[in-house]
C-alpha cells in the first residue's frame, strides 16, 4: 500500500543491522534528496525561462454551463447562487475508483473530522469514488514541517497538496507525476470538471514548463478589501460607503471612533488599502522589461504619512499591531471596531459566526483614489494551493485523475454535494432545494479544499441579501484590479529568502507607523532590502519575463 | 540564677531557639524570627499585595473558565474575554465533546503521558543510576553522549526518519519513544544519587544487595523528591507534546489533545464549515472550553506533586 506505514512497535523487528544502515544511508539522501538528489535530470536550469514558442499549453478552458449562476460574475469576480440548484446534474459518469484506495495529504483549517469508520459523510464518499478516500489532515499552521519529512521520507501519499518550500521545482520534477500529456490543451477535456478550471490558477501547476500540478481555484476570493459594520455605522448617521477620498476616510474614522467606549474605526491600520488608494503597484510593477517593486515607489512615504495620520488620530485600535486574525475579527464581528480589513470568505464567515441580533449586517467598501477618482485593487492569487500526484502511481494516473475530476465537481453538480455536504438524510436535509447540515453533517464534512477546489461561488441560503451584497461589491470592484505581473514566475532568490526580506521590510515599516523609527529610515530599509537579496529576485524574474 | 527553656523555633522542625520566661509575646516572637515581627499596617499591605498577586494569576484562569461558558451576546459585550457570565451556558463544552474527537484525544493524551512518563522515569532512573556509580562499563563515553543531546538535536528530518525506519510511524510509541530519556533530567538525578552517602550503598552490598535491589531499596525511596520532579516534568513534557503527532500520526483519531487545541487555537478552526446548519457556539467559546479540558488534569495532578516539586528543584539546583 502505498505512501501508508503500518503502525510498528518498538520492539520492532525491523530494527536490525540493516536497518541502522538504511538509517545513515537515508539521512545522507535527506541532505542530497532536497538539494542535488533534486536537480534536473538533464543538467538544465529547473523552471528557467521559457520561451512562448516551447511553453506548455495549458489546460483548454471548458466552463460548466449546465447550471446557470443566479448571479453572473463579471471581469473575474466569482458568479453567486441565491439557492441550490435543484436537481443537480451528474457530471461524472460511473465510478471512478479503482477499487484501491487512495491516500492524500493536505493542510486543514477545521477540527479534526471523525475517524472514518465512524464518519457518514467520508464513507458516502468512499462509496461514491470507488476507492477508499485515506485523507490525512494536517493542521494548516504545521504543514510545511508535515510536507518537508514527509517528502524526505520519501513516504509520499498519492495525492498531496504542495507547500511553498524553496526549491519547489526541482522537487516536484523529483519526487511527483509529470501531468502534461493528461491535462495540457485538450486533453483536459477527458476530465470536465478539471477543464472548467480557469487558466489563471493553471499557471500555479506549471513547474519546469510542464504541468504537475492541479490548482485549487479562489478566483478573487483571496483579495483583500476593507469591511465595514454598515448596521453600526448607520445607526451612528454614517455612510461608509459613500467615501470617495483619503480625506473622508479619515473623517469618516474620527467620527466613528469613540475610544471613551472602547471603539475604534479601524481594527488595523490599513496600509494595503491606503496602497490601492495610491496606486502602488500589486507587488511588482512592469514597465519595458523593467521590474519595480512596490516597496520602491515613492508614493510609500505617502503611504506612510497617511497610516501615521491614522495612527496618531486614534482611529486604530491601540492594539491593531499585537492583534491575531481570530482577535482582530472578534473585534470587529462584537463591534468594538467598525472597519477592518479582511478577503472576502470572511463575508460569509461573519454572517455565519455573528448570529446574535438581527440587526447585524457588514458591506464592503469602495476603493476611491487617494484625491478621489478610483484605486487600484490588488488581486489575491487565483490558486490558494496545488495538489499533486506522486511518483510511483504512473500505472494510475487516469484513475487518480477520474478521483480528482469528481471531487473538484462544480458548484450545483450532484457530486458536488456528495463531496461537501456527504449524504443526503444523514449529514444534511433540503429545505427546498438548499442543503441544510444536520449536526452530525457540521462534524462530519470533510474539508478538502486546500487540495481540490471547483471554482468558488457566493452562496449563503440562510439569508440572500447576504450573498447579493457580496455579489455586487465583488463585481463593481472587479474592473479596478490589476495583477502581479511577476505572479506564478519562478525566482530561486525568492523561494528561499523572498518571505523573510518581506516580513522584515513590514515590520520596519510598522515601526515607522508606531513612531519607533522615522521616515526618513525607510529609503535605508528599501536599500537594505535591496542588496540582502531584492535586487536579485528582481533580476530573476526579469529574466523570465523577457522570455515571454 | 536565671532559668531559661528551649522553645521550638517552629513548630515540628525540632531546631530550638532560646527564650526567657517572662519575654512578651513580641519579644518572643523576636526571639524566634530574629526581627520584630511587622505591625499591622505593614502585614495589610503585604496582604494587599500578595492579594493583587494573586488575583494577577487567578484573573486569567477566571477569564478562560467564563469565557468558555459565555455566549455570543456576552463575548460581543465584552469585546473578547467573559470574566462573569451572566447566563453560563455548556454549549461550547457540549458541541466539542459531541463529535468524539475531544474525547478520543483526552483519551489519547493521558494514554500517552501516564506510559510515556512511567517508562521514562524508569528509564533515567537506571540510567542515572549506572551514570552514578563508578566504573560502570562505558560510563565516561555514554555520560558525555547523554551531555550532548543537551546541546545538539539531531534535527526535525532526521528524527522522522529514524522514527520512520523503527516502524514507528502512525504509531502511538511514535509519540512516546522519541522523548523518552531527556539528557537534563538524567542529569538532574545522577547528582541526586551522587549525594547518597557511599557507606549506604556499601552496607546493603555486605548485606548482599545487588544492583537492582540498592536502586529499588535504597536509591529510589531516599529520592522521591527528585523522582517528584522528573515525573512532573515528563508528564508535563508529554500532555503539552503536540508537534511528534503532525509529524508522525496519519490517522486524525490518533492525535492528542493539544493538537487538536492547536488546531482551534491557532489555526482558529470552525467547527463546521462556512454552509447552513445549526447553531454552533461561539469561536472564543470553543476555544477556551478546550483550553479548559487540557488544563484540568494538570491542575489535579500538580498540588499533590507540589511540595516534592519545590525541594526536589532546589536540590537539583545546588548539586550537579
Amino acid at each position: 500500500m502505498k505512501g501508508r506505514s503500518m503502525p510498528g512497535t518498538f520492539f520492532s523487528p525491523q530494527l536490525d543491522r540493516r536497518t541502522v544502515l538504511g538509517l545513515g544511508l537515508s539521512t545522507a539522501a535527506v541532505a542530497a534528496g532536497l538539494t542535488a538528489g533534486c536537480a534536473p535530470g538533464d543538467g538544465s536550469e529547473a523552471d528557467g525561462p521559457v520561451s512562448p514558442s516551447e511553453r506548455v499549453p495549458l489546460p483548454t478552458h471548458v466552463v460548466f454551463e449546465t447550471v446557470p449562476a443566479d448571479l453572473k460574475g463579471e471581469n473575474g469576480s466569482s458568479d453567486a447562487f441565491l439557492h441550490y440548484p435543484a436537481n443537480p446534474p451528474v457530471t461524472v459518469d460511473g465510478v471512478p475508483g479503482d477499487g484501491q484506495p487512495i491516500t492524500a495529504l493536505a493542510s486543514y483549517y477545521l477540527a479534526a473530522p471523525p475517524p472514518m469508520s465512524e464518519n457518514a459523510a467520508w464513507q458516502h464518499l468512499n462509496q461514491q469514488l470507488g476507492s477508499e478516500f485515506q485523507f490525512q489532515p494536517v493542521p494548516a499552521a504545521d504543514y510545511s514541517a508535515r510536507f518537508a519529512t514527509t517528502v524526505a521520507g520519501n513516504d509520499l501519499p498519492t495525492m498531496m497538496e504542495l507547500a511553498k518550500v524553496a526549491r519547489l521545482p526541482e522537487l516536484v520534477r523529483a519526487r511527483f507525476v509529470d501531468l502534461t500529456e493528461h491535462l495540457s490543451g485538450d486533453a483536459v477535456t477527458r476530465y470536465p470538471n478539471l477543464a472548467n478550471l480557469p487558466p489563471a490558477a493553471w499557471q500555479a501547476g506549471v513547474f519546469n514548463n510542464a504541468i504537475y500540478g492541479i490548482p485549487t481555484d479562489r478566483g478573487m476570493w483571496q483579495t483583500g478589501l476593507l469591511f465595514q459594520r454598515s448596521d453600526l455605522i448607520a445607526a451612528m448617521g454614517a455612510d461608509a460607503g459613500q467615501v470617495t477620498d483619503f480625506d473622508d476616510l479619515f473623517a469618516l474614522c474620527e467620527q466613528l471612533t469613540d475610544s471613551r467606549n472602547s471603539v475604534w474605526a479601524l481594527t488595523n491600520t490599513p496600509v494595503a488599502y491606503v496602497r490601492q488608494m495610491l496606486g502602488v503597484p500589486n507587488m511588482w510593477q512592469l514597465d519595458g522589461g523593467n521590474l519595480t517593486n512596490a516597496y520602491e515607489v515613492p508614493e510609500q512615504e505617502e503611504v506612510l504619512n497617511a497610516c501615521i495620520r491614522l495612527w496618531e488620530a486614534g482611529v486604530v485600535h491601540p492594539d491593531a499591531f499585537a492583534l491575531s486574525g481570530a482577535e482582530a475579527k472578534q473585534l470587529f464581528g462584537s463591534g468594538r471596531t467598525l472597519i477592518t480589513y479582511d478577503s472576502y470568505p470572511a463575508w460569509f464567515q461573519y454572517h455565519r459566526e455573528q448570529t446574535v441580533g438581527e440587526t447585524f449586517d457588514i458591506d464592503g467598501m469602495p476603493l476611491p483614489g487617494y484625491d478621489g477618482g478610483q484605486g487600484t485593487l490588488h488581486l489575491g492569487r487565483p490558486a490558494y494551493s496545488v495538489g499533486a500526484i506522486s511518483q510511483g502511481n504512473e500505472d494510475r494516473v487516469e484513475t487518480i485523475l477520474d478521483i480528482w475530476n469528481y471531487l473538484a465537481a462544480p458548484f450545483g453538480s450532484a457530486e458536488h454535494l456528495s463531496v461537501i455536504y456527504g449524504e443526503e438524510g444523514v449529514n444534511y436535509t433540503l429545505e427546498g432545494s438548499d442543503p441544510v447540515q444536520t449536526e452530525r453533517g457540521l462534524r462530519e464534512a470533510l474539508s478538502l479544499v486546500t487540495l481540490v477546489c471547483a471554482p468558488r461561488v457566493g452562496y449563503f441560503p440562510n439569508d440572500p441579501g447576504v450573498t447579493t451584497k457580496f455579489f455586487e461589491h465583488m463585481k463593481q470592484l472587479a474592473p479596478q484590479g490589476v495583477d502581479n505581473p511577476a505572479i506564478y514566475r519562478y525566482s530561486a532568490a525568492e523561494s528561499q529568502n523572498g518571505a523573510e526580506l518581506t516580513a522584515r521590510l513590514d515590520s520596519e515599516f510598522n515601526d515607522i507607523i508606531q513612531g519607533r523609527k522615522k521616515i526618513s529610515d525607510w529609503a535605508d530599509s528599501v536599500a537594505t532590502w535591496r542588496s540582502d537579496g531584492g535586487d536579485q529576485i528582481r533580476a530573476e524574474l526579469e529574466e523570465a519575463l523577457a522570455a515571454e | 540564677m536565671s532559668t531559661s527553656t528551649m522553645t521550638p523555633r517552629r513548630p515540628g522542625r525540632g531546631k530550638l531557639v532560646k527564650t526567657i520566661p517572662g519575654m512578651s509575646h513580641s519579644q518572643r516572637l523576636r526571639a524566634i524570627n530574629g526581627a520584630n515581627p511587622p505591625g499591622i499596617p505593614m502585614r495589610s499591605v503585604k496582604g494587599l499585595v500578595l492579594l493583587i498577586a494573586c488575583l494577577l494569576v487567578i484573573l486569567p484562569f477566571v477569564a478562560v473558565i467564563s469565557t468558555s461558558l459565555a455566549d455570543q451576546a456576552q463575548i460581543n459585550a465584552a469585546g473578547g474575554y467573559v470574566l462573569f457570565p451572566e447566563r453560563p451556558t455548556l454549549a461550547a463544552y457540549e458541541a466539542i465533546f459531541r463529535g468524539g474527537v475531544v474525547t478520543r484525544a483526552t483519551v489519547v493524551s493521558i494514554g500517552v503521558t501516564l506510559v510515556g512518563s512511567a517508562l521514562s522515569v524508569t528509564v533515567v532512573t537506571m540510567l542515572a543510576f549506572a551514570l552514578a556509580r563508578p566504573g560502570t562499563f562505558g560510563h565516561k563515553p555514554i555520560l558525555l553522549m547523554v551531555l550532548f543531546t543537551m546541546l545538539f538535536s539531531a534535527g526535525m528530518i532526521p528524527n522522522y526518519l529514524l522514527v520512520k525506519q523503527l516502524g514507528l510511524l502512525d504509531s502511538y510509541w511514535a509519540l512516546i519513544l522519541p522523548t523518552l530519556v531527556s539528557g537534563f533530567q538524567v542529569i538532574l538525578m545522577r547528582g541526586f544519587f551522587l549525594e547518597v552517602p557511599r557507606e549506604i550503598i556499601d552496607a546493603a552490598r555486605i548485606d548482599g544487595a545487588g544492583e537492582i535491589r540498592i536502586l529499588t531499596r535504597i536509591m529510589v525511596p531516599l529520592s522521591k523528591a527528585a523522582l517528584a520532579v522528573i515525573a512532573l516534568f515528563t508528564a508535563v513534557g508529554y500532555w503539552n507534546a503536540f508537534f511528534n503527532a503532525v509529524l508522525y500520526m496519519s490517522s486524525a483519531e490518533k492525535w492528542p489533545l493539544q493538537l487538536v487545541l492547536r488546531t482551534y487555537v491557532v489555526d482558529n478552526s470552525s467547527i463546521g464549515i462556512d454552509l447552513p446548519g445549526e447553531y454552533i457556539p461561539p469561536q472564543q467559546s470553543l476555544q477556551m472550553a478546550i483550553l479548559v479540558v487540557s488544563l484540568v488534569p494538570i491542575c489535579l495532578v500538580y498540588p499533590f506533586l507540589q511540595k516534592h516539586f519545590a525541594k526536589g528543584v532546589v536540590l537539583g539546583a545546588v548539586k550537579g
